[in-house]
């Protein structure tokens, strides 16, 4: 039989447009070498050599190790995530239990008022809390005594930060219910006790893991909280901090870079091993879950809901407040002076422009990059090899915190060998940066749109002998724009608010918002770097709602083929 | 397997019988052989099925025909030219999906142009024309979404024959459909193709499909080609108990030979036109439902035994009786009568009813157990 004379050729059949989008994959697989793996290799590098470039191995570790200040930092930072994952979790579990299983009144504002955390850099729940229960707070009295400044202050401002994150996780575990598990077990004789211990729970078991990794990689690895209100409190992303840009030791810097990606990497395992457990048990086509009316449910439900959107109002509120405001407790006439930044260090209104400029093309350049790499490794017949390295890789930064990923940075763009060295201190490093940090959520809601769309449209079009190009800018492009628009949003805000993936990174002409607050309130201009805080808030709010509306004006054009 | 099995058909020993031929074609995924080593000649303008359950490589060979797809080992060649190493695009075929893959934020005259590549008047022109052809005359401006299933399988073969192609390629194209409209669209798919002339090559697991579309069936099964020929080729003398079983009902009698090296059922003599190699002494002979005649009254004859009426289940237009040989009370034999058939007011369960076999439709297989 002719099958003995194996000729094997290469694998796929390519047109001349499709040899093009072959080396475009290719290309890319290269950026996301230079820009993602290379960076995390200098970190190892560094992190095994002696000041001097030789060899000294786990010497550094050791010696780290050793010091009373690190294993403070290492238990402070563990002590202080695990308190802040005990407070989240129950509360963003009943917050997303409203949202999706309850008949709570007003679900989509709830909802609004829960993630609004999101629109603002971690430093400004600090600032508030400072505000109220600082040195001249309002509500001192109300601690009894406990100063704000330490564990009970990082505690609050932290469990403002990452309430988002997991409400979002939990949200999504409860929402995908399925109605007839529920129908099937009360035709059994299930009371209402057995189908939420029997049902609900293992249901959601995944998301509450999932969403307790994810609040404590948050915690462990944030920066901006410890550093306003955190007092004598060490914490290792304070040490990394301090290691490299007080002390500029560099290896001891990249030790503790590592530290910092062990929770996160242990979270990235365990959740890839969940997912792939849990993904047996949702495949099929199921029911939606339609909650029934229970008063009392719904009750103490809002209770729950209307204190946590309390608390999470008046840390986002007060810092706003107190931008607007002359003297914050003492004199309450309004005033815009806190905006004008030229007495204040911290870079001013040019931070500011900085900051939008960079989440601009954070934005725009990321998004592209985002469309790109999934429709050619998803939709052409994209070589393999650079295709599974570029699947690979864009799963890291989830695991990479952003101090780490700036650290790797530093070491690897600042090296004097580096032919792209004159990239370190310009604004596109700092792009280039909040990109990948933030690259595997909009790459998986990129991926998880272009799957949507039916494989075989990019079949069909290769048989009507048109470029591929021309199907992606007339028909998936087309349908993926409110997918696009997600992703662009998402990066938007996230590079405004983010100050751990660029900390290491901008030069005093290149300064951001979100590094403004920082200084001011290092320098004690505290009410400067509220004013910061809130225009970008402001300015993530605005940008969320123009984009939202372009959406939605998109969603009325599209209306005719959107079935 | 039978030595005919791979003989195509008499009415395709034509001079062009290669028009489009697969070369020993296979392919493998990994440990999973889906195609090993595929050999078939299709004529110019022929319709062909590829029928086979799900699994059976038939859609792989489709793909790798159309290029998406690229073969292990094998050649393809169309027309003389050997195109197993051309991209999808310069293959020049049209191709219909079983999800019809229509481009959904495009009208249905866009999806339809979407291959032209003429100037604008022209464009519309052989838009015109294939809304015509297909039926969907002033839906040109409508969106996929907003026609129904059968309506997108027209724009979709309407695309796909946009550029007169020399070769249709249909992928299980009628399964997403209801049984009405199916077998409506199956009617007017086959006088479509009559009428452009357009060789195509159509994958269906729906024996019923292709014994009604084809001019020739290739039924296949794990990788291989199982036979090849025409509908009445396939059900008649089917070349292996595969495509006995897989296209139609049969019945498997065992049958023994004896003293005088003919083969008996039940203690009663066969006649049979079929033939085996003369050493078994066991055989298992073939015989579709329909072909069991139920007798009125017991006249003695060649191949006629008595049965035991087991079962009648009523199915539209023929009844299907269980019957069990009086000789033999294991064996079962089912039976379909119309209700002009001479036997079908003796069907009542529990009766005895003489069953004549007939000697033209009887095919003798080697005995293994089914």
């Amino acid at each position: 039989m002719s099958a003995l004379a194996l000729s094997r050729g290469p694998r796929t059949l390519r047109s001349p447009d499709e040899h093009l989008a072959a080396a475009a994959v290719w290309l890319l697989a290269g950026v996301f070498v230079l820009f993602l793996a290379a960076p995390l290799a200098a970190i190892l590098v560094k992190a095994v050599q002696a000041p001097d470039g030789s060899f000294a191995g786990l010497a550094q570790l050791t010696s780290l190790l050793a010091e009373a200040r690190l294993r403070d930092a290492v238990s402070n930072s563990v002590l202080l995530a695990l308190a802040t994952t005990a407070v989240v979790l129950p509360l963003a579990l009943a917050f997303a239990f409203a949202l999706t299983r309850s008949r709570l009144w007003g679900r989509p504002a709830w909802r609004l008022v829960a993630l609004a955390p999101l629109l603002a850099p971690s430093l400004m729940p600090a600032i508030s809390l400072v505000y109220l229960f600082g040195n001249q707070g309002l509500l001192k009295s109300w601690l009894g005594g406990t100063p704000i400044y330490g564990p009970l202050g990082i505690v609050m401002g932290e469990v403002f930060y990452t309430f988002p994150h997991a409400l979002l996780v939990l949200a999504t575990a409860l929402a995908v219910a399925d109605a007839r598990l529920y129908e099937a077990a009360e035709t059994l004789g299930a009371g209402k006790l057995r189908r939420f211990l029997t049902i609900t729970l293992p249901n959601a078991r995944y998301g509450l893991v999932s969403a307790g990794m994810v609040v404590f990689t948050l915690v462990v690895t944030d920066f901006g909280v410890p550093k306003v209100i955190g007092g004598q409190i060490n914490v290792l992303a304070l040490e990394a901090y301090k290691q490299v840009i007080g002390q500029q030791n560099f290896g001891k810097g990249a030790v503790v870079g590592l530290l910092l990606l062990l929770p996160a990497l242990l979270s990235f395992f365990v959740e890839r091993h969940l997912a792939r457990r849990h993904g047996a048990s949702m495949s099929g086509r199921s029911v939606a879950y339609r909650a029934r009316r229970n008063r009392v449910r719904d009750v103490v439900l809002g209770i729950v809901c209307g204190a946590t959107a309390l608390f999470l109002l008046a840390l986002l509120g007060v810092a706003v407040a107190a931008s607007l405001i002359k003297l914050w407790p003492y004199n309450l006439a309004p005033t815009l002076a806190h905006f004008d930044f030229d007495h204040v260090d911290g870079g001013g209104w040019g931070a500011f422009r900085n900051s939008l400029g960079v989440a601009t093309l954070t934005a725009l350049g990321g998004t592209l990059l985002v469309f790109a790499t999934a429709y050619l490794t998803l939709k052409t017949p994209a070589p393999r090899a650079p295709a599974a390295l570029i699947r690979a890789l864009v799963l890291l930064p989830m695991a990479v915190p952003g101090l780490v990923l700036g650290l790797g940075y530093i070491f690897f763009f600042n090296h004097p060998g580096n032919p792209l060295h004159a990239l370190y201190g310009s604004l596109a490093i700092l792009v280039a940066a909040t990109v990948i940090h933030f690259y595997t959520t909009a790459h998986l809601a990129m991926v998880t749109a272009l799957r949507q769309i039916d494989g075989e449209i990019e079949a069909v079009a290769r048989s009507l002998k048109r470029p591929w190009w021309t199907a992606c800018l007339r028909v998936t492009l087309p349908i993926s724009l409110p997918a696009l628009l997600d992703v662009a949003r998402y990066l938007f805000v996230s590079s405004m608010t983010t100050v751990s993936a660029v900390v290491f990174l901008y030069t005093p002409d290149t300064t951001l918002a979100s590094i403004a607050v920082l200084s001011m309130d290092d320098a004690g201009d505290t009410a400067a770097a509220a004013a910061m805080a809130t225009l970008i808030v402001a300015s993530s709010l605005l940008a969320t709602l123009l984009i939202n509306a372009l959406a939605a004006w998109l969603g009325r054009r599209s209306q005719a083929w959107r079935a | 397997m039978k030595p005919q099995a791979f003989h195509a058909g008499a009415a395709l020993v034509d001079a062009d019988a290669g028009w489009l031929r697969f070369d020993g074609i296979a392919k493998r995924f990994g440990r999973f052989t889906a195609l090993a080593g595929i050999d078939l000649a299709v004529r110019q303008g022929e319709f062909v099925c590829l029928l086979g359950p799900s699994g059976c490589g038939k859609t792989t060979l489709l793909r790798i025909l159309a290029g998406l797809e690229r073969q292990d080992a094998g050649a393809l060649w169309l027309g003389g030219r050997d195109i197993g190493h051309l991209p999808p695009a310069a293959r020049h075929y049209g191709i219909v999906f079983q999800s019809y893959a229509l481009f959904p934020n495009l009208d249905v005259a866009a999806n339809i142009g979407y291959g032209l590549r003429t100037d604008r008047a022209a464009k519309q022109r052989r838009v015109q024309e294939l809304l015509d052809l297909v039926g969907l005359a002033g839906a040109g401006a409508k969106y996929p979404a907003q026609l129904s299933g059968g309506q997108q399988q027209r724009v979709a073969l309407a695309r796909a024959l946009a550029t007169s192609p020399s070769l249709l390629l249909l992928d299980e194209p009628l399964s997403a459909l209801d049984a009405q409209v199916r077998e409506h669209l199956r009617r007017e798919l086959r006088s479509l193709q009559r009428k452009l002339g357009v060789t195509t090559l159509m994958v269906t697991h729906d024996q019923e499909e292709a014994l009604a579309l084809a001019d020739t069936i290739a039924v296949m099964s794990q990788g291989r080609i199982e036979q090849v020929g025409t509908p009445e080729q396939v059900y008649r003398q089917p070349a292996s108990r595969f495509v006995a079983d897989f296209v139609g009902r049969a019945n498997w009698l065992p049958v023994q030979r004896d003293a005088r090296g003919a083969f008996q059922l039940g203690g009663v003599r066969i006649a049979c036109e079929d033939t085996l190699d003369a050493s078994a002494t066991t055989a298992t002979l073939f015989c579709r439902p329909e072909d069991v005649r139920v007798q009125p009254h017991w006249l003695p004859g060649a191949n006629t035994l008595m049965a035991h009426v087991d079962r009648v289940d009523f199915m539209g237009g023929v009844r299907r009786a269980s019957l069990s040989l009086c000789a033999a009370h294991d064996v079962e034999i089912l039976a379909d009568l119309g209700p002009n058939d001479a036997g079908f007011h003796a069907l009542i369960p529990g009766q005895r009813v003489p069953v004549t076999l007939q000697p033209e439709r009887l095919r003798l297989f080697e005995a293994t157990p089914p």
